[in-house]
Order: C-alpha cells, then sequence, then structure tokens
C-alpha cells in the first residue's frame, strides 16, 4: 500500500479551500424569504403527518394531492386535515415531473407553510422553503426540523450578515416558539 | 471500458476525515448531480429520464414564446427598449447563449461540435399560452414535443416565492403517444419539457446587459441554464458552484463565469459536466470512459435489521442515499458525485431492485486517480431534496412495485484499510 505523499494533502486542503472560496452557483427556482415573510405569506400553518398521495387532473395538468392530517395549527384556522396540491405526478401512463416541488411519503410529518393557489386550491409556500420536515431524534427522543431548502449561505444578500438563515435541525419546540413568535408579531401589526 | 484506478485507501480515509472536518467547520463541500428514474410500465430496472438525442431521431424541436408580460415596471428587463423586435433579439441571444452551455460540454451527444444536428432550431411563436396544456382537452393536447419556454404563461404551482420551474412529461414505455409528441423510442424518454417563468409582476429577470441597471432582477440567463438542465434530464445539485444548485442569489447580482465563445460552457461545474456525459455518451469519446462502483455498507450490519423490506422478501443491505463524491487526485477538483443506494440486474429475466447501497461514479477520465468519499445527507442538500430521485427508482403500479427506504443518513464514514 502507498503511503499519501504529504504534498498530495497539502494540494488537497488548497483546492478544498479554493472550493470554499469559489463564486457560488447562480441558478435557481426560488428566491429568499426570511421566516417573517414566510409566516407572512402563509395563510396558515400547520404540523401535519402525509396520509396519502393521489394523482389528480387540475386545469389540464397533472398534479399530486397530498392529504395530510393536521396535529398541530400554529396559524389560521384549525382542522383536521388538509389536502395540498403539488404541480406534477403520475397518472396511468403518464409521468409529469416538476423538479424541486415536495413531495411526501405516508407517514412523514413536516410543519406546512400553506396558502392558497390562484384557483382557491391549496399548497405550499415557496415550495421547498415553506417544507419543514420533522425528524425524531433518536439520541434525545425529541423532535427536530429542517427546512428542506435550508441553504443559509446562498441566501445571503450584500450588506451585514443577516440572522434568518435556513432553518436546520432545530428542535421543534424552538422552531415553533419562533413561528408563533412571528404569527403574534403579524397580529398586533395588523391590529 | 476502462475501469478508473482508485488511489490508496488510506488517502480515502484521510480524505474522509478531511471531509467532515470541513463539514462541520463551514458546511459540506459538495453533494451531487442527480438523474430521476422512471420505472418501465412493463417493469424492470429504472432507467434515467433523458431527451432521445439518438442520431436516428430528428434534431430536438424547441422554440419559446415571445408573448411578454405588459406590466410595469417590466418583468423581463433589457437593454433593447421595451416592446421593440430589438428586446426579442435580446432575449433570444440569451436563451441561445444558456443552450450552447450546455451543447458546449465535451464527450456527449448534444456536443454542438461533434453533432451539431442534435437540436433543431429555436423557434418563435406568438402564443401566449404555448407551455399550457388545454385545460379543457387534459394534459396530452399540451404535450406537442416541442420544448418551450414561457415567460407569459401564469400557473397557479406559482406559490410565494417560487420565480421558474419546469416541468417534464416522461413516457414509461416506448411506443407511447401522447399529444403531438413523435410516439416513445424508450422507457424515461423525456417526450415534452417546458420551462415556466414567473410573470405577475412578483419578480424580474433581466438580461446580462441589463442586469448591472435592474438591481431587483434575476440573471435571466442563470435561471434559463439552470431550467434547460432540467430539460435535458438533470435534477438538482448540492455542489455550490454547479449551475443546477437550486438557488438563485440575490436580485441584481451575478457570480461565476459567462458563457464565451472559446468557452461556452463556463458556467457549468465538473459535477453538471459529468451529469451529462452520464446521460448522453458520446461513443466516440476516448477521455471519459471510466467508472468507479462500489457499495456502502455500514460498519455493523445489524444496523440495517430494523429497516422494513422494500418489497415482499427483499431488505435493506446496504447504506441508502449516502453522498459519494469524486475527486481528482491530481487537481483535487470534484469532478463527480452519486447517490448510493441500489443495484438492479437488467439481464434477469424478472429484475428486482436490491437496496444494497451501490453506486456508480462516471463516466471519469481515464488516465487519472481520483480519491472518493461518502458523507451523509445533513448539510446543504437534506434527505427531502434527493427522496424524489429515490422514490422515482420505485413504482407502485410496476411488475416489482417496491418502496425506497429512507434516505440514511446515520452514520459517520470510515474506511478500512
Amino acid at each position: 500500500m502507498k503511503t499519501p505523499e504529504p504534498n498530495l494533502l497539502l494540494l488537497i486542503l488548497f483546492t478544498a479551500f479554493l472550493f470554499l472560496m469559489a463564486p457560488r452557483a447562480r441558478s435557481t427556482v426560488l428566491t429568499r424569504l426570511s421566516l417573517r415573510q414566510l409566516v407572512s405569506a402563509a395563510h396558515s400553518i400547520v404540523v401535519a403527518q402525509a396520509v396519502s398521495n393521489q394523482p389528480v387532473w387540475h386545469a389540464g395538468e397533472i398534479w399530486t394531492l397530498t392529504t395530510f392530517r393536521v396535529l398541530q395549527t400554529w396559524k389560521g384556522q384549525a382542522r383536521q386535515k388538509v389536502e395540498v396540491w403539488m404541480l406534477g405526478g403520475e397518472a396511468g401512463r403518464i409521468v409529469s415531473y416538476v423538479p424541486g416541488a415536495p413531495r411526501f411519503r405516508a407517514g412523514e410529518q413536516a410543519v406546512l407553510f400553506l396558502e392558497p393557489m390562484r384557483d382557491g386550491e391549496i399548497s405550499i409556500t415557496a415550495w421547498g422553503e415553506g417544507t419543514f420536515r420533522i425528524f425524531h431524534d433518536a439520541a434525545t427522543g425529541r423532535e427536530r426540523v429542517t427546512q428542506d431548502t435550508a441553504l443559509a449561505p446562498e441566501f445571503l444578500t450584500p450588506g451585514p450578515p443577516q440572522p434568518q438563515d435556513g432553518i436546520r435541525d432545530w428542535p421543534l419546540e424552538k422552531f415553533k416558539a419562533r413561528v408563533l413568535e412571528r404569527v403574534g408579531g403579524e397580529a398586533r401589526r395588523k391590529k | 471500458m476502462t475501469p478508473c484506478r482508485a488511489p490508496a485507501s488510506l488517502v480515502l480515509a484521510l480524505l474522509s476525515s478531511l471531509a467532515l472536518v470541513l463539514q462541520f467547520s463551514f458546511a459540506p463541500l459538495c453533494q451531487a448531480y442527480t438523474h430521476d428514474y422512471t420505472v418501465p410500465a412493463s417493469g424492470g430496472c429504472p432507467v434515467p429520464q433523458r431527451e432521445n438525442i439518438a442520431s436516428s431521431a430528428p434534431p430536438l424541436a424547441r422554440q419559446w414564446s415571445i408573448s411578454l408580460p405588459s406590466l410595469n415596471p417590466p418583468v423581463i428587463i433589457t437593454s433593447a427598449p421595451q416592446g421593440t423586435a430589438a428586446q426579442l433579439t435580446e432575449i433570444e441571444n440569451t436563451i441561445l447563449a444558456a443552450y450552447d452551455v450546455w451543447t458546449g460540454v465535451s464527450g456527449t451527444l448534444l456536443n454542438a461540435g461533434s453533432f451539431p444536428n442534435a437540436l433543431g432550431p429555436l423557434a418563435r411563436t406568438a402564443v401566449q399560452n404555448a407551455c399550457s396544456p388545454d385545460p379543457v382537452n387534459g394534459l396530452q393536447s399540451g404535450v406537442d414535443g416541442v420544448d418551450t419556454i414561457c415567460f407569459n404563461q401564469s400557473s397557479g404551482a406559482f406559490t410565494t416565492g417560487v420565480l421558474s420551474f419546469t416541468r417534464i412529461i416522461v413516457a414509461s414505455a416506448p411506443g407511447q403517444i401522447f399529444g403531438a409528441a413523435p410516439p416513445s423510442v424508450f422507457a424515461g424518454q423525456i417526450l415534452d419539457a417546458d420551462i415556466y417563468f414567473r410573470n405577475d409582476g412578483q419578480a424580474a429577470f433581466a438580461t446580462p446587459s441589463a442586469l448591472s441597471s435592474a438591481p431587483g432582477a434575476y440573471d435571466l440567463e442563470s435561471l434559463l441554464v439552470h431550467e434547460l438542465g432540467h430539460v435535458f434530464g438533470l435534477d438538482h445539485s448540492g455542489i455550490w458552484r454547479a449551475i443546477m444548485f437550486p438557488f438563485a442569489p440575490a436580485p441584481g447580482t451575478f457570480s461565476g463565469e459567462r458563457p464565451t465563445a472559446a468557452s461556452p460552457d463556463a458556467p457549468l461545474a465538473d459535477d453538471d459536466r459529468s451529469g451529462l456525459r452520464s446521460l448522453y455518451p458520446d461513443p466516440a469519446d476516448a477521455v471519459n470512459l471510466g467508472y468507479i462502483t462500489g457499495r456502502i455498507l455500514p460498519a455493523n450490519p445489524f444496523a440495517l435489521a430494523a429497516l422494513p423490506a422494500t418489497s415482499i422478501g427483499n431488505y435493506v443491505t446496504g447504506i441508502f442515499g449516502a453522498q459519494i463524491v469524486a475527486v481528482d487526485a491530481a487537481s483535487g477538483s470534484i469532478v463527480a458525485s452519486a447517490l448510493s443506494g441500489w443495484s438492479c440486474d437488467s439481464s434477469a429475466a424478472n429484475p428486482v431492485l436490491q437496496f444494497d447501497g451501490s453506486y456508480t461514479l462516471g463516466p471519469l477520465p481515464v488516465g487519472h486517480s481520483y480519491v472518493i468519499y461518502a458523507e451523509p445527507f445533513t448539510g446543504l442538500v437534506q434527505p427531502g431534496d434527493v427522496s424524489g430521485a429515490a422514490d422515482s427508482a420505485c413504482s407502485v403500479t410496476s411488475a416489482n412495485p417496491c418502496t425506497p427506504p429512507a434516505i440514511n443518513t446515520n452514520f459517520s464514514p470510515r474506511i478500512r484499510p
């Protein structure tokens, strides 16, 4: 077995550094929304568990209608279930695929920021940005959340550092408190 | 096929440790290009979704709708005055430049130098809703086999924050006919791929020459290159520098490289190029011929025992959803990455997906040594970002239905010497 040459490791370190300093990516489907903006844009915010997925035809397109059982309501009118529409799906022989559109498996739990589409059906605010999947931390027994798009560096705008980075691996209770604080602030502003 | 030579395993271990250290200190270095898969209607192994670029196929039809939103302030910002022929020309040139980025990649059937007729001419249409299916007659009437770009097509899918998206229609068997598209030739064939830009005034887009004077607009060329990557079958990448990274910089800003005549694919990262080469390999390519294959296994095989079977009698026997990255040992550049997960023996009479932690990296340039490492999806890209690709490898309607296991992030890489 050959032993790695020291200059190879130095080279790797150096190139890794260069990579980190390289210009960031430039393309996309989403714009950056702070948690405050997400709370403001969403008509309702729920903790929900996916029950089923169903492809449906709507306005000439295939959509996937995911039925969620609502476990908690953090904003908006409380209800027992919600049906969330996302573009794309598989209906018979036709596969319609939309990269970036969140998909959910039955049993999966998430905090969802929801808003009505033009025709009144419910969808997710900013797709992956308004999707916070819930994970069970086996070590602590507590639930944690991660935003589908927890990608803070790419969202930063020029100027001083901003605090509203993506949400990654937060305790659910901490996230809930932060969201409810924003919801309360919004309600106070409207009065 | 010439296999690539992997470097000494000790280097693997060291680099693996290095990657993890950097991950904790800064952020993950990279993730991968990913493809989405279609399970053939007749059953069998999942196949990646891709356009039909075979030499026997007609050139890929493409068009753009010259219908632009007539809002004030404008949605499409150009150096040329609004509403003029010069504006349309400027937009069209931006679209063509974005296409040229992908056709500039060497070693692919899309390469403009080797295959100048792979793409048809970029046509114009005055139809505002050229991307849209007919809401009365259903989706098939909108599947015209022409990849279309629309700047003034409304869609209910544009919730707050969504700038643009691509909708792809894929065949699940040969001979399928949807709308006006020619019959499909293979399962996984992209029959129609249309790009929608937000048109309601909630976002504006500027051509490269107009961007500096449009601080509130997004760089149109970058978004086009990204969406065209989807048109050609690539999904999102987690590599920061990759054009398939799924997020926009702030409005009015641009970073990276613009395409040039000498280097039309300059905006791409090697990860983008590897992804394209894996979908459209040029048989005459004498450079990118190497593949690295293997399996990712937990140190304790009993760690997988609690996972549910993915289909009747089939259990998870490897790490599913690890990120495998290849680094050129000489240059230190990340050249490719892949999602570990499954294998499928397409030569079997009744092939069944095995979730055994298999991976394949490539095609990679031969004559190089590569360092590879594995990492969990616990950084920039989360399990939710790649679960679509994982889900698409299974189908509940095929002859061999399966349910993919959850992306496994509960491991720390250790490489055995």
